[in-house]
């Protein structure tokens, strides 16, 4: 009941001030510890539990990509699990010369590429003529490559950093790349969390790209795993009209960037990003960050700071007109979706856009139905994109119908209803329960100390961790004239992309 | 490729040197020699938790208070196979979703709405189980239309109505028979209907089915299953402990302690004689099922078969499938092995996995390589401590995480079995398996001569 204590004094000290703002407590004791070579550590404190939810995170991710290597982070995520010298090697001194083998190879084979590159490019830009992107010598180093990687491969053993975590009661390893991160997660119990520090360190430092061309096709199977599914092609077409320059708006890689990954690119953005004063550790668990100071310091104490990498200095220009996209397919549900683009994470209007994303969720579906238009409402925002980076984030209002026959009233209804909004105000109890809708939600994922973890993870490398709270505290001081000067300020039609399903013949 | 052309000799040089000084900085000690402590964890007892009601009703209350949150939840032993109407405890799930008799439908749904509560009702082939979320500051009213919910249930035409409108709907095809949306989930459905055709396990109700069904029907039902002995109740979360006894007591102390009907004879899954069956679908992918019934696994068994599976597909990074078919080759992004239980009787066991249609083929031999060398050799020292640990200080520590899982993890086992000496034992059962209970179960559990193959995507010989 620690936190109806504290809720109760809150109530008496603004007792006659704005309740809805002051009767939340956001329970978020987070311990901050910064070691001189920049690592950060953070802890949340939970005497009592058995286990802790370990993460890793590093301010890298898609957006530190160039085109023809689109995926390239999510690729790196990937080679991080093969393991170092000391984990996964048979006998690393009759590997490692291997390895620099596979690694001078390579580096002729690109030049090679790059000598042949004026006799080949731009042949297949529409497919229309399919080339191999190769010569003899590409060729016979490619196969020198592959001979070089049958010998490491017996001199491996798979697994290696997956199979430790286990063997010590880890659960829900994993590890994700996102635009603007990469972590590596991992849940053990709370007096086992050395290991996680031993194999981390290790990983962030030592990795050694194994399995380099297999790995390659597990995301060209990720990706025609995505393609599979029915509204790949539509999404990706949408984001690719709302934003303009950021790499936030393309897919994790097309097919034919999978084929250009080079280790030696990889090695790059491991060397640049990969650092400790680029990297966050986070705690959430039976840990004290008493305890854990001198457990970091003993893995990560030995690793240099590096020179602080570039950061991404893209601006995503303001938008100047309304988009449209007409999709056609015989298969995915008819719809019609608008997008606005609003700010990202660390500008004080995105709180209030959560606020207006629940009042929205409620209002479009009753319209509809009031207005006997119907289908099935969906209202979100894309929650990745941090004004650190200048990079907007976007809402999307969408209403998915069996047949195309309501979908031009339903765009009218919905235009309609959001600019009676900018006139209007909501009505108090809208407001108040969009708030608790959101509380409801962080209080779910905050109840986990795995998604804890996460947000905590989220919010410091957008933005920082300090602003996680506030951020939550803004969502419950949202006023309706917030909500009114939002959507005037921002729904408006510049600002707007349109998209429509039609099967295919329709329309045309 | 900017970067390569700039920097790559320097990329390679300052690897090796930053290699080697970094290796000589950390602390390298090999996990296997690392000093790591024991888990510390015990599993909480039960006794703490229970509250046993005069007419036989047994709760389980925890306190987690780490956020604003309670969860009630309500274990029933009865499912789809039960009854001897069909589509009768289809309905009743429909009219636990509907709310008490007290109050209208839209009027329950929209206190729901009211109070941001997660509300769901999940009907098994043999239980049920309801579950509600709400913040606390709504604790006495969800706690009301819980109870009166499960006590009194509305049921109406409309309850059947709505189970008849969520009735079986046949896989979409075109119009030369090729699947139009194939994925994982078509390749298992379809895998259901072949080995449990004829099976009461594998009933597929149509909306037809519930032409007779009577309001009157599901009310026997309910009568019948629904009472003390065969319900286990859950409430956690950040709760008075002592005031929910009390409500418990109150609300619930009306349920009736009679004997619930026998369970329907589920007759054994009978294993099938190897067999391929292919299913055109026109995605970039073939989905690959491939499995057979399972024969109820003995309790002496139950802990080695877990073993074996833990390291033969378990589900996880570090299985012997997934380093064949992934970490080694790249064929599919995932290989994993299924369980399917059903409580009391016979089940199935199925590997699943995807890829591209070319290499099909190389990834069902490995898959199947995998299979046939878990049956003909003993596995290593190393796979059977990793995986006696993973399981008893991983799997089965996250059962007990906190107040919640703890709350729902002893009401389903006194449900199952009726007491608590199962999650008891289980740890020293699992570090009890030997690599030879490893290969025994392997072999009498794993059958491939009766594994049914599902392919669906492009046509491939397999065999």
């Amino acid at each position: 009941m620690r936190h109806f204590i504290i809720k109760s004094l809150m109530a008496l000290i603004f007792v006659g001030t704005n309740a809805a703002a002051q009767d939340y407590e956001y329970n978020l004791p987070i311990k901050e510890h910064i070691f001189e070579n920049g690592l950060k550590l953070l802890v949340i404190e939970r005497p009592g539990d058995n286990r802790v939810a370990a993460k890793i995170w590093t301010d890298m991710g898609a957006l530190n990509e160039i085109p023809g290597e689109y995926g390239a982070a999510h690729f790196l995520e990937h080679l991080m699990f093969k393991g170092t010298p000391t984990l996964g090697a048979r006998d690393w001194e009759t590997e490692k010369p291997l390895i620099d083998e596979i690694n001078i190879t390579e580096k002729a084979m690109i030049a090679e590429l790059n000598r042949a590159r004026n006799d080949i490019r731009e042949r297949g830009v529409f497919h229309d003529y399919k080339h191999e992107q190769t010569t003899p010598e590409i060729a016979r180093l490619q196969k020198h490559i592959d001979d070089l990687e049958r010998k490491v491969e017996d001199l491996t053993i798979e697994g290696t950093t997956m199979k430790w975590y286990q063997a010590f009661g880890g659960t829900r390893l994993t590890a994700s790349t996102e635009q603007e991160y990469m972590h590596f997660d991992i849940d053990l119990p709370a007096n086992r969390v050395d290991i996680f520090l031993r194999i981390e360190a290790d990983r962030m430092t030592n990795a050694i790209f194994r399995k380099f061309d297999a790995e390659r096709m597990i995301l060209v199977e990720q990706r025609i795993g995505f393609l599979n599914r029915l509204n790949s092609r539509y999404l990706e077409a949408m984001e690719a009209l709302v934003g303009r320059t950021s790499n936030v708006y393309i897919p994790e890689g097309y097919m034919t960037d999978f084929k250009n990954y080079t280790r030696q690119y990889e090695r790059y953005l491991y060397d640049t990003y990969f650092i400790p004063n680029n990297s966050t550790l986070i705690f959430v668990g039976g840990v004290t960050m008493d305890e854990m100071i001198p457990k970091v310091e003993k893995y990560f104490g030995g690793l240099e700071r590096k020179p602080e990498p570039t950061r991404y200095y893209g601006q995503e220009p303001l938008p100047s007109g309304e988009k449209r996209l007409i999709y056609r397919d015989n298969k995915l549900s008819p719809r019609v979706e608008l997008r606005y683009q609003i700010p990202g994470v660390g500008h004080p209007d995105k709180p209030h856009f959560d606020v207006i994303k629940e009042v929205m969720r409620y209002r479009l579906q009753k319209t509809l139905d009031d207005k006997k238009i119907g289908g099935s409402v969906n209202v979100n925002t894309r929650v990745v994109h941090t004004n650190n980076y200048g990079l907007p984030s976007s809402i999307h209002f969408a209403a998915l119908y069996g047949d195309t026959k309501k979908l031009d009233a339903s765009e009218e209804a919905m235009l309609a209803e959001i600019k009676l909004l900018s006139e209007e105000n909501i009505l108090d109890e809208e407001l108040k329960f969009a708030q608790k809708t959101l509380r409801t939600q962080w209080y779910r994922a905050a109840s986990d100390p795995n998604q804890l973890n996460f947000h905590i993870g989220h919010f410091e490398v957008m933005d920082s961790w300090k602003t996680l709270k506030p951020y939550l505290e803004a969502r419950d001081k949202t006023t309706v004239e917030d909500v009114k000067r939002l959507v005037k300020q921002y729904f408006i039609p510049d600002n707007r992309t349109i998209g429509k399903v039609i099967p295919r013949g329709a329309g045309q | 490729m900017r970067y390569l052309l700039k920097a790559p000799c320097l990329i390679l040089s300052s690897l090796a040197l930053s290699l080697s000084a970094q290796v000589l900085a950390q602390d390298l000690t090999h996990p296997r020699d690392m000093k790591i402590s024991k888990s510390e964890f015990k599993r909480p007892d039960p006794a703490k938790y229970q509250v046993s009601l005069d007419n036989g009703l047994v709760a389980y209350v925890a306190n987690e208070d780490q956020v604003p949150l309670v969860s009630l939840s309500a274990f029933i032993r009865a499912g789809k196979i039960d009854g001897h109407k069909e589509g009768a405890a289809e309905a009743l799930a429909e009219a636990f979703l509907s709310g008490p008799k007290t109050m209208s439908s839209t009027a329950f749904k929209a206190a729901l709405k009211r109070m941001t509560a997660e509300y769901s009702v999940t009907l098994h082939n043999k239980w049920i189980e309801i579950n509600l979320n709400v913040p606390a500051e709504d604790l006495e009213e969800a706690f009301e239309l819980f109870s009166t919910t499960v006590i009194s249930p509305n049921i109406t035409e409309a309850n059947i109505k709505a189970a008849a409108g969520k009735a079986t709907k046949d896989i979409k095809v075109d119009k030369n028979g090729v699947i139009i949306d194939g994925s994982s989930s078509v390749a298992v459905s379809k895998f259901h209907d072949i080995i449990l055709k004829g099976n009461i396990l594998g009933k597929k109700l149509v909306s037809s089915d519930f032409e007779d069904l009577s309001t009157h029907d599901v009310e026997n039902f309910y009568t019948a299953y629904v009472v003390t002995g065969n319900m286990t109740i859950a409430v956690s979360g950040d709760i008075n402990e002592k005031a929910i006894r009390k409500k418990l007591k109150a609300q619930f102390s009306s349920l009736i302690n009679n004997t619930p009907p026998d369970r329907r004879n589920v007759p054994t899954i009978r294993r099938q004689k190897n067999k391929y069956h292919y299913f055109p679908a026109d995605k970039l992918q073939t989905w690959l099922v491939i499995g057979h019934p399972l024969a109820p696994v003995a309790f002496k068994d139950e802990t080695a078969f877990e073993v074996m599976n833990y390291i033969l597909a378990g589900g996880h990074f570090w299985t012997r499938m997934f380093i064949e078919t992934r970490d080694k080759y790249g064929l599919t992004n995932d290989a994993s092995g299924y369980i399917e239980d059903q409580w009391d009787g016979s089940g199935s066991y199925s590997f699943h996995s995807s890829s591209r249609h070319d290499v099909t083929k190389q990834l069902y031999d490995n898959i199947m390589g995998v299979i046939y060398e878990i049956q003909k050799e003993l596995v290593s020292d190393e796979e059977l401590m990793i995986a006696h640990n993973a399981l008893a200080d991983g799997v089965y520590e996250m059962k007990f995480k906190d107040g919640n899982a703890t709350a729902r993890s002893f009401a389903i086992e006194k449900l199952r079995y009726g007491n608590h000496d199962h999650s008891k034992s289980y740890p020293a059962r699992v570090r009890s398996v030997t690599k030879k209970d490893v290969l025994r179960v392997a072999n009498e559990y794993l059958h491939p001569d009766a594994f049914q193959v599902i392919i669906v995507g492009e046509h491939i010989n397999l065999q």
